[in-house]
């Protein structure tokens, strides 16, 4: 098997400049206009539950035990195929497991749960497994030996997501399938362990794809009343119900700093850095790393913490308070990063999955089929889509941490103590478009 | 870009067939060297010995590979999509590239001189790394 440093296919041409400053300027003015003209009560914390209620029986029927237990099943079915090929099929590029791992499932993940809520919760096998042992053998599938520390919180997560983006970016062998099957066998059995002691809490808090799938269906507009019931709402006021819990700044920080770490690694700087070193490659890429996710961890919790709050609220609690606005940035920033990847790979991986033993085998009927690439043929579209994207994200992350400030701030320093949180926010989107861009 | 991926799923023309790189054999005839095959969507991969640079077509990059180190090591060139780009290759030794395009291609090359042609259909950026040194040769940015 040859592999290279990682680097391989066409990638994206750069966003050309005027586009990439236009977007940078937008930016900007749109964070102050949000900072001074915007409202000055909170419009979406403190309304837990305000729309939906005329369409529950709607709701509830797409909730219901009989639609949770289809999507189990669609779940455990992806998982049992993808798991075929995976240990039975051969160790090479054509193998769909790979395509299924770091394109359908990690990036595919972002539009699935923007479009439909929390699908990690719906469909994972982890869950499945979980809720069947849980029967048979404990009897409270959702009880555990210990209740879980809540100092703990998504700290689990964060090492897990952090684990998930070494592996596809640093790790050499990151498409040895041996690589892989090691990754999700200690993943099952550390889920699983975790559920055995914690219960059904510890996937959600816990467990990395949930964790991030579960942030995402913040921005849907599909929420969740104080009963648990279905419900739609707008998904500004769905993201202020994100709950607040130590590690969630990790989470985002590794989710963000590892996007730009990945188009920072491609950059002929970097490329040519790397290639001059023939020993410890793998520790200056981990290095590198590790400094994206904390750059974007420090910075955010600098940025919070700078300013005054009001009496009863504790300054050592507003990065995390804080935390659910970087969301929609890490989102817009995504979608410019791995759009064009996602469309053409995860086509790719459609008609890969045919033929999981890679014997020309047709089972799902796409084998035939040629991926579409016509993003690939109108840069200058892509180039524009992308752009637009990082300046969404950006606005609807500065609106969010606007609103949250409004309750966190005294009304005297409400738009002073917003400015770091907004200038580390000008900072990402800056720093985004500038990779973008080309460095 | 995430990297692994798209040096896995995209390579091999077999699984991909819309002609997006079409490589091209320039000069060499009378069965002197070929490596590489042809491939269902008719791109022809092949390098071949043909010193005769003057009338190289496109885009020229001349590239010289030693068994320890390769010139250019990491720079950008600037092509055109449909038009071709020529890799001038002097090399002490038979080896292979790899040209990072989707699909990607690997162009074995043989020593001393020879030419490989490239036509790239849709714009992009694409890697070209000697497979050997594991080295970044140039990056071509199609446009």
């Amino acid at each position: 098997m040859i592999l290279l440093h990682g680097l391989g296919g066409a990638q994206d041409l750069p966003v050309p400049a005027p586009l990439a400053i236009t977007a940078g300027g937008v930016a900007l003015v749109a964070s102050f206009v949000v900072l001074v003209l915007a409202w000055r009560r909170p419009r979406y914390d403190d309304r837990p539950e305000a729309a939906g209620r005329s369409r529950a029986r709607v709701l509830g029927a797409l909730d219901s035990s009989a639609a949770r237990a289809l999507w189990r099943l669609v779940g455990l079915a992806f998982f049992g195929y993808a798991t075929w090929a995976l240990l039975a099929g051969p160790d090479n590029n054509n193998n769909p497991v790979l395509g299924v791992f770091y394109v359908l499932v990690w990036v595919g993940v972002v539009p699935a749960s923007l479009l439909f809520g929390r699908v990690a919760r719906a469909l994972s096998p982890v869950r499945t497994i979980d809720l069947v042992l849980g029967r048979l053998v404990r009897g409270h599938p959702s009880r555990g030996l210990l209740a879980y520390p809540e100092r703990l919180g998504n700290w689990p997560a964060a090492i897990g997501l952090f684990w998930f983006v070494w592996q596809e970016l640093v790790d050499p062998d990151q498409v040895a399938l041996a690589t892989i099957q090691t990754w999700l066998g200690v993943y099952l059995v550390v889920m699983l362990l975790g559920t055995a002691v914690f219960g059904e809490v510890w996937l959600e808090r816990a467990d990395p794809f949930e964790v991030y799938s579960d942030l995402l269906a913040k921005l849907s507009v599909w929420g969740r009343d104080r009963e648990g019931r279905l419900l739609l709402r707008s998904p500004l006021a769905n993201l202020a119900t994100v709950t607040p819990r130590p590690g969630l700044v990790a989470v985002v920080a590794v989710l963000f700093g590892s996007t730009a770490f990945d188009s920072y690694k491609d950059s002929l700087r970097w490329v040519r850095f790397v290639d001059a070193r023939t020993t410890h490659v793998t520790w200056f890429n981990s290095g590198a790393l590790i400094v994206f996710c904390a750059v974007v961890g420090v910075t955010f919790t600098i940025a919070a913490h700078a300013t005054a709050t009001r009496p009863g609220v504790p300054r050592r609690g507003l990065p995390t308070a804080y935390a659910h606005s970087v969301v929609p940035i890490i989102v817009g920033y995504m979608t410019a990063h791995y759009l064009s990847y996602f469309v053409e790979q995860g086509q790719q991986t459609v008609i890969q999955l045919s033929d999981p033993m890679v014997t020309g085998a047709d089972y799902l009927g796409t084998a035939g089929l040629t991926p579409n690439l016509w993003l690939s043929a109108h840069p200058t579209f892509l180039a524009t889509t992308k752009v637009i994207a990082v300046v969404i994200g950006h606005v609807v992350g500065i609106v969010a941490a606007h609103d949250r400030a409004l309750t966190l701030l005294p009304p005297r320093h409400r738009v002073t103590g917003q400015l770091a949180m907004v200038a580390v926010m000008v900072c990402y989107t800056i720093a985004g478009l500038y990779l973008l861009f080309g460095t | 870009m995430s990297s692994w991926a798209r040096s896995r799923l995209l390579r091999g023309s077999a699984v991909l067939a819309g002609a997006v790189l079409a490589l091209s054999a320039c000069g060499g005839n009378g069965g002197s060297h070929t490596s590489g095959t042809a491939t269902p969507d008719g791109d022809d991969i092949s390098a071949s010995p043909t010193p005769a640079d003057a009338q190289l077509p496109g885009t020229v990059v001349r590239i010289r590979i030693t068994d320890h180190s390769v010139t250019p090591d990491g720079s950008e060139v600037q092509a055109t999509h449909g038009k071709p780009v020529s890799l001038l290759i002097d090399a002490t030794t038979a080896g292979e590239l790899h040209v990072h395009s989707s699909p990607e291609h690997h162009i074995e090359y043989p020593a001393g001189t020879s030419v490989a042609t490239l036509t790239f259909k849709n714009p992009g950026v694409i890697d070209v790394e000697s497979h050997a040194l594991d080295k970044l040769i140039v990056q071509l940015e199609v446009r």
